[in-house]
């Protein structure tokens, strides 16, 4: 297609050059007639003999005839000399233009190649970007000059965009796989765990009657087994909670308020913490309060255990993005250790000791952002403190 | 004195047949210029314009690579009415002439024939026969005279107006003058247009059968 244009173009150019020759042509031979008139000679030639022939009538003047005579002779030996010369003239005057609107159509045929050349080259990137998009790989756009470099922009941004949320689909799709094994393991591990608690009552009511002599030794050891099997319920309690997010039901709502609630109920829970709130005001945003509000003392729950008994500040910092509002959430803490920076989001990983929690916080904090349409982000981890961001839309509909 | 004439008729020229060929004792080809050149229409206008018109007579033995080159010069006095005639023969020497008229002048050239090539005995190149090759081109203005018509043609191209604003003779010669300005590209490729061309060429051819 590039190439018939060209041809197009060059044939053009061809016909112009033609074109132009021609006229050329026509218009500066009458003008070199007419200046090279050998009509004018004669008259020349006629003065010049008149020249002579006053200058024999009046001597007197004869010096002044003389002088007009040389001066006519001149100009009558120059255009002698012109008129010898006229095919080298009349060939310069039509090959000078000729050469110059040929440089110039050369000029702008050179321009015509560079110009598809890079079209091309364009186009093809663009294909390489759609190859990019329907792979989903990230798509690098070079420039955004010009209608393709719009257009590369534009599917770099919707490549984006599609990564994100295919991105977010895998993500939520394994929270639900761990939410409905969780689900299993807890039912599995519970149904056992409640036949065990009935069958050491009755063994041991058993074992009291038949061994009244040692009712006491069998009341402390059904007392211990009752325990273990507490402690085991709890935990099946706590790895249930996975699977008891519950769904969310975003509306919309304004930050500023929720936010000072939640400074205000939450200001006193971490000792040696200041909480605070910062950035833009006067934002709303779709949201189920409940389960952000889960999801915000969760991340402080995490700064505040990071920054330890020494004190420190939390940040909650509004910040607006297109369709957009983000809640950073920052603390002054150590950071996240590189080696898990990764894998933060995915459930029981934890940085706390064994023991002390499932590592299930942030999966679920997760899992509801997703569920808003919105997203969990780790923005920024260093010596300097971590960085959340809670990214919630400010319109359409939940994903 | 003796001199031999040889009638060697070959290829008809554009002016004719050739003309006579002799060799002098000195050991010259001498040729004269036949009249009818001189009488031609457009050459007989160029010559009474006060214009210079040039002969250049190129001559080469078949046999040989070398060339003799006579120059003969024509330039009519327009005032004084006469022919100045300049002459440089191949043997060198260089002579100026005046005539009353274009009879003498032709009469002059065919008393005292141009030399235009020495003979072989004179370069001790003797052979079996060759011919002599002699092109005779006609230039119609010297070369100061070309020159002087494309300082004038570049001055009217360096004054644009000339046309326009109607300047008479005087204030056109003295914009001309004032004019320091060496011109644009383009001036400078149209006055450089001008070339001594030679408006006729003719060729004459001797067989020369090993005379004299």
């Amino acid at each position: 297609m590039l190439h018939r244009q060209l041809l197009v173009f060059c044939v053009m150019c061809a016909l112009f050059l033609a074109a132009f020759t021609y006229s050329q042509h026509k218009l500066v031979n009458p003008w070199l007639k007419l200046a090279l008139n050998p009509e004018m000679s004669e008259r020349l030639m006629d003065a010049i003999d008149n020249q002579k022939a006053l200058a024999k009538l009046d001597p007197e003047e004869a010096a002044h005839y003389r002088e007009q005579f040389q001066k006519t002779q001149a100009l009558l030996q120059n255009m002698e000399v012109l008129r010898a010369s006229h095919e080298e003239l009349s060939r310069r005057y039509q090959l000078i233009p000729a050469l110059l609107f040929s440089l110039a159509l050369a000029l702008l045929l050179i321009l015509q190649v560079r110009h598809h050349h890079k079209l091309e080259s364009r186009l093809q990137q663009l294909r390489a970007h759609l190859e990019q998009l329907a792979a989903g790989e990230p798509i690098e756009a070079r420039s955004e000059r010009g209608v393709l470099g719009r257009v590369e922009a534009m599917i770099a941004e919707v490549g984006d965009a599609f990564n994100q949320s295919r991105r977010r689909v895998k993500q939520l799709e394994n929270l639900q796989q761990w939410q409905e094994s969780s689900r299993r393991i807890a039912h599995e591990i519970k149904t056992p765990l409640t036949s065990l608690a009935l069958e050491t009552q009755n063994l041991s009511q058993l074992c009291a009657r038949a061994a009244p002599d040692h009712a006491a030794a069998i009341g402390a050891a059904r007392q211990s087994i009752e325990e273990e099997i507490r402690q085991l319920d709890e935990f099946t309690r706590r790895f249930t909670s996975f699977a008891k997010i519950g769904t969310a039901q975003p509306q919309r709502e304004a930050l500023d308020p929720f936010l000072a609630n939640l400074v205000k109920f939450y200001a006193k829970t971490w000792p040696g913490i200041r909480l605070h709130v910062n950035g833009a005001t006067g934002q709303s945003a779709e949201f189920d309060k409940r389960l952000l509000r889960l999801v915000l003392v969760n991340l402080c729950n995490n700064a505040a255990a990071a920054i330890g008994a020494g004190g420190g500040t939390i940040s909650l910092t509004v910040v607006v993005k297109p369709a957009q509002v983000i809640i950073e959430v920052s603390d002054d803490g150590p950071g996240i250790a590189a080696s898990i920076r990764d894998t933060v989001f995915e459930p029981y990983v934890s940085t706390k000791d064994v023991g002390e929690g499932m590592g299930l916080g942030l999966a679920i904090a997760k899992k509801i952002m997703l569920d808003h349409g919105g997203d969990l982000v780790l923005q920024r981890s260093d010596a300097q403190g971590t960085c959340f961001g809670v990214v919630l839309r400010t319109t359409g509909e939940a994903a | 004195m003796r001199a031999c004439l040889l009638w060697l008729l070959l290829v008809p020229g554009l002016f004719g047949q050739e003309p006579p060929l002799v060799a002098d004792p000195a050991g010259w080809w001498r040729v004269a210029l036949p009249l009818d050149l001189l009488e031609d229409a457009s050459v007989r206008k160029k010559l009474y314009s006060g214009l210079t018109t040039t002969f250049e007579l190129e001559s080469r033995y078949s046999q040989t690579d070398d060339a003799h080159y006579a120059v003969l010069q024509v330039r009519y006095e327009i005032w004084e009415e006469v022919f100045v005639i300049s002459r440089v023969d191949a043997d060198g020497q260089v002579g100026r002439f005046r005539f009353a008229d274009l009879a003498q002048t032709a009469a002059w050239l065919t008393e005292d024939p141009l030399r235009i090539a020495p003979t072989p005995q004179s370069t001790g190149r003797t052979g079996p026969g060759g011919r002599l090759t002699c092109r005779v081109r006609l230039i119609p203005f010297s070369q100061s005279e070309g020159r002087l018509a494309e300082d004038w043609f570049a001055k009217v191209l360096r004054v644009p107006d000339a046309v326009t604003t109607g300047q008479s003779d005087a204030s056109r010669e003295r914009a001309l003058d004032d004019s320091s300005d060496g011109g644009g590209i383009f001036e400078v490729l149209m006055s450089k247009s001008i070339r001594r061309k030679s408006i006729r060429s003719v060729r004459w051819q001797w067989r020369l059968d090993g005379r004299p």
